[in-house]
Parts: C-alpha cells; structure tokens; sequence
C-alpha cells in the first residue's frame, strides 16, 4: 500500500443558484513516502479543492483518503497557502508564528525559540529576521517563515497551494531553490499545486495533469531529471524532451 | 505639522476675538476669548474647576471601563455563536438606535439621582459601540488564519485566544476610540440635565442659568481639551497594541 492513496474522489458544490457544481470526478491518486508530487490543470479546474479535501478542510462526497494508514482527519498535515502573508499572524514575530505549530504543552516559550533558531539555521537559507513581525520583512521572508512554520511541524504530508504566484520571477527562482533544499534536508512528502509548467517539471518527480472542471486524472509524468535540481536545467534539452508532450497534451486539455 | 496645528488654533481664537469684539454676537452671549481665558485662569488657580473636572473624567472612566467590559465580553460571544447573535440581533439593534438621553426618565427610576446612574450611562453609551466593533471584528478573522490554526488541530481555546481576538482587536481598538468619547459626551449631558452635585457639565448648567457666560464658556473649553486628550491617549495605546494595523 502506498504512503498516501487517494481512491476515488468525487466532490460536487451545491449552489442555491444553478444547482449542484461537480469539481472533483473520481480522482485517483498515490504518493510514496519523501515523493514531491506537482499538480499541473487549467485554472479553476478544482486544484485547490482537491488540496482541501486531502487536508480534511473540505468534506468529499464519495471515495477514501489514507495517509499513513490514517484518515486526514488523523494525521499531521503541513499547508502552505497561496496568499502567506495573509496566513501569517501579524501580531505575533516571525519565530512566535512559526512557533504556532509546536504543541504549547510540552515545552517552555525559550525552549521552543532555541529550537526554531536551530532548526532554521540548520536547514540553512540563510539569514532570516526571525524577531521581526512579519510586516517588517519582504514578501519573500515572509514565506520562509510561512514555510518553516510548517516544516517544523514535520507533517505528514505538505500541501502547497501556489505558493510561488504571487511573486516576481526572480524572488520565485529564488524561493524554489529554497523549497528544493529544505525538502532534500527534510524529506517531506509533497504535494504542490502550481499553474505553472516549468515550476512543476523543475520541482516534481511526478507531474499530475489534470482536466477542467471537473476535475479527473489525464495523465501522470514522471520527471527523471537529477537532484540537486539546478536552475541551469531550465536551459537544458532533456526539460524540453519533458515539457513538450506535457505541454501538447495541456493544450488538447484547454481547448476541449 | 505641529506648524499647522498651531495655525488653525490661532485662526480660530482670532475669529472669536472679531465677531466678539466688532459686536458682531452680543457679548452677553459670546464673551471674547480675553474674558473667558481670564476666568479660566482663575478658576484653575483657585482649583475650582479641576474638582470638576476630575468628577467628570473619573466617572467617564469608570462608566467607559465597564462599558468595555460588558460590550467585548457579549461581542465576543455574538461574534463567535451564530444562534446567540441571531437572538440578540433585534434588542441590540432597537435598544442602540434609541439616544442614551431618551432613556434618562428610566435610568434615574432604576440607578436614583446619584453618581450610579451618571457612570451607568457612560458604561451604557460606550458598551454598544465597542460590542457592535467586537462582533465586526470577530465576524472578519481571515478564513485561510482560521485554517492554519484548523490544519494545526488547535484547540477551541487556542483558536479563539490566540486567532480570532487578535484578530478582532483592531475593530475592537476602533469601538475604544468611538466609545469613549460617546461616553464623555453623554457624562457632560447627564450633568447638566439630572443635577449633579459636580462634574463640568454641571457647572457649564449653572453657570449659563445665571448668565455667568465667561465661566460657562471656561468650561466648554476644559471639556474640549479634555475629549481631545482623551482621544489623543487611546490612539497613543492603539498604536503599541495593534501595532500590526494597517500595514
């Protein structure tokens, strides 16, 4: 059995308008344990809503998720949202939110501190202004702290929802590589959605193509280039070997 | 700033100064601004009108922390229970649309003519303000907040202290701001109108009721002053507790 198995998801919205909206058709879906897996389909196709399913935020109609052997509802799930500052707590400073996900029973305030310190300066990004609030700090140390917040909860999967779309081509190469370290220190297994192909073939070692709404499995790619991952590969003909029939077989899907 | 603060004090004080002076209001109703500093300044010398001041500001206060007290504990309730907020959506609504002052002849049957019924309608007047923000507030935590602390299994507890009323805290600083000076308002007015035996409003009534006008007006101005520090003190406290806000 695998770590994680999606077995036939359906989900449909009920809408006092125009009745009832399916989003999910019978998705199916495996993770191994340390796999990062990208979800790539047409915008508005139910991405997100598969995302929520799996964290047990959003009820499925029919179909069964284990993680681990677990219902979601049972395990330890990591979410990082597209929107991360609006996920942060303004209120608190950066190492106080990433200390929100440290269960408050077993440990003081200053043991918690000296752990994240550890922690994030052995995952190894570099400086980050971890006394600071958050409104203080660039967007893209904001998502580090979003992202460590989650790390440090060693969860049993890690959702990523877009969590790259809102920033400029360059911070999110930056923040990518950063992604791609922190997992191979940590060996998470992830689930990241992106509307982007080149971000997902440069992340993944699975991409999931999914259909418009909705949403059904087209087809799954394995991505074989070598880790570490460089940015260089971009440039490279094997990522265009890859990227091509993916990226015919996203156009049939949009043009349906 | 401070330049400009300080002309528009100037331009004021000498429009009074012309309309006084040229006869323009009868001095008998509007004295110049040189008679009623003078008075002023005599009735701070000999601390006449601090004891009144220090009445007013006192049961204010007073009224007003209970009025907190009272709106953001039901705010946070009606915010947070849907059922409870349904069912005291109407005697909040009806009871906050009728002015304090309306309900003077009832107050003074329940609380008498003494310093009860006086901070009972401070805490009344400003309780609505902040329990109306409270419920705001608390109705307005981000959803994505509310699943980060949901995917993190906390508790209810944990959810409501550390979430939803940080959250809610600068809706809540807002209804401080209003509440107050609501409550300062409605003090002076309760003064004047059930009798009192000090306070400012009460000696702006009495005051004016022996056409003593440069003390009524002395008054005015101390009452000025005060709601304007008073403002000036919560902001000051809103800025280093919601120091997140609007950023």
């Amino acid at each position: 059995m695998a770590y994680i198995e999606i077995k036939n998801i359906c989900k449909s919205f009920t809408n006092p308008d125009n009745g009832s909206i399916q989003v999910l058709d019978n998705v199916n879906l495996e993770l191994e344990t340390g796999e990062f897996v990208a979800i790539f389909g047409p915008n508005g196709c139910g991405k997100t809503t598969l995302l929520n399913v799996v964290a047990g935020l959003t009820e499925f109609d029919n179909g069964s998720i284990s993680i681990d052997n677990k219902e979601p509802s049972e395990s330890k799930i990591g979410f990082v949202f597209q929107n991360y500052s609006d996920s942060l707590f303004p209120w608190l400073k950066n190492i106080d939110n990433i200390a929100f996900s440290l269960d408050s029973s077993e440990e003081s305030k200053k043991q918690k501190h000296h752990r994240i310190r550890d922690y994030v300066k052995d995952i190894g990004l570099g400086e980050l202004p971890l006394d600071k609030y958050p409104y203080q700090c660039s967007g893209g140390q904001q998502q580090l702290v979003a992202l460590f917040r989650e790390l440090i909860y060693k969860p049993d999967v890690l959702l990523m929802d877009e969590p790259f779309a809102s920033l400029d081509y360059d911070r999110r190469i930056t923040q990518q590589e950063n992604l791609l370290k922190s997992w191979e220190k940590t060996k998470s297994t992830i689930l990241f959605i992106s509307h982007e192909l080149d971000e997902a073939i440069f992340l993944a070692d699975k991409i999931i193509l999914l259909s418009q709404r909705p949403a059904r499995i087209i087809d799954i790619y394995d991505i074989d280039l070598p880790r570490p991952r460089k940015i260089e590969m971009l440039e490279q003909e094997d990522f265009f070997k890859l990227k091509v029939p993916i990226l015919k077989k996203f156009r049939e899907v949009i043009s349906r | 700033m401070m330049k400009s603060r300080l002309s528009g004090t100037i331009i004021f004080l000498l429009v009074w100064l012309l309309i006084t002076s040229t006869g323009l209001i009868s001095q008998l109703f509007l004295p110049t601004p040189v008679d009623v500093f003078k008075e002023l300044f005599l009735l701070v010398i000999s601390y006449e009108i601090l004891y009144d001041l220090f009445a007013s500001l006192w049961r204010t206060l007073v009224g007003f922390f209970v009025g907190c007290v009272i709106g953001v504990s039901i705010g946070l309730i009606m915010g947070h229970y849907k059922t409870f907020y349904e069912t005291m959506e109407f005697p909040v609504d009806f009871f906050r649309s009728i002015p304090a002052t309306a309900l003077f002849p009832l107050f003074i049957v329940i609380w008498g003519l003494g310093d009860e019924v006086k901070i009972f309608i401070a805490a009344w007047s400003s309780s609505m303000v902040v329990l109306i923000n409270t419920i705001y507030g608390i109705r307005n935590v981000s959803i994505t907040r509310l699943m980060v602390a949901k995917t993190k299994k906390a508790s209810f507890l944990k959810t409501f202290v550390k979430v939803m009323i940080p959250s809610a805290l600068p809706y809540i600083f807002a209804g401080f701001r209003i509440g107050l000076s609501l409550a300062l308002v409605v003090e002076i007015v309760a003064e004047m109108f059930l009798g009192s035996q000090s306070g400012l409003g009460q000696r702006i009534f009495n005051a004016s009721s022996i056409f003593e006008m440069e003390e009524a007006y002395a008054t005015v101005l101390v009452v000025g002053l005060l709601g304007y520090f008073l403002n000036k003190t919560v902001i000051l406290i809103e800025g280093r507790v919601v120091h997140w806000s609007g950023r």
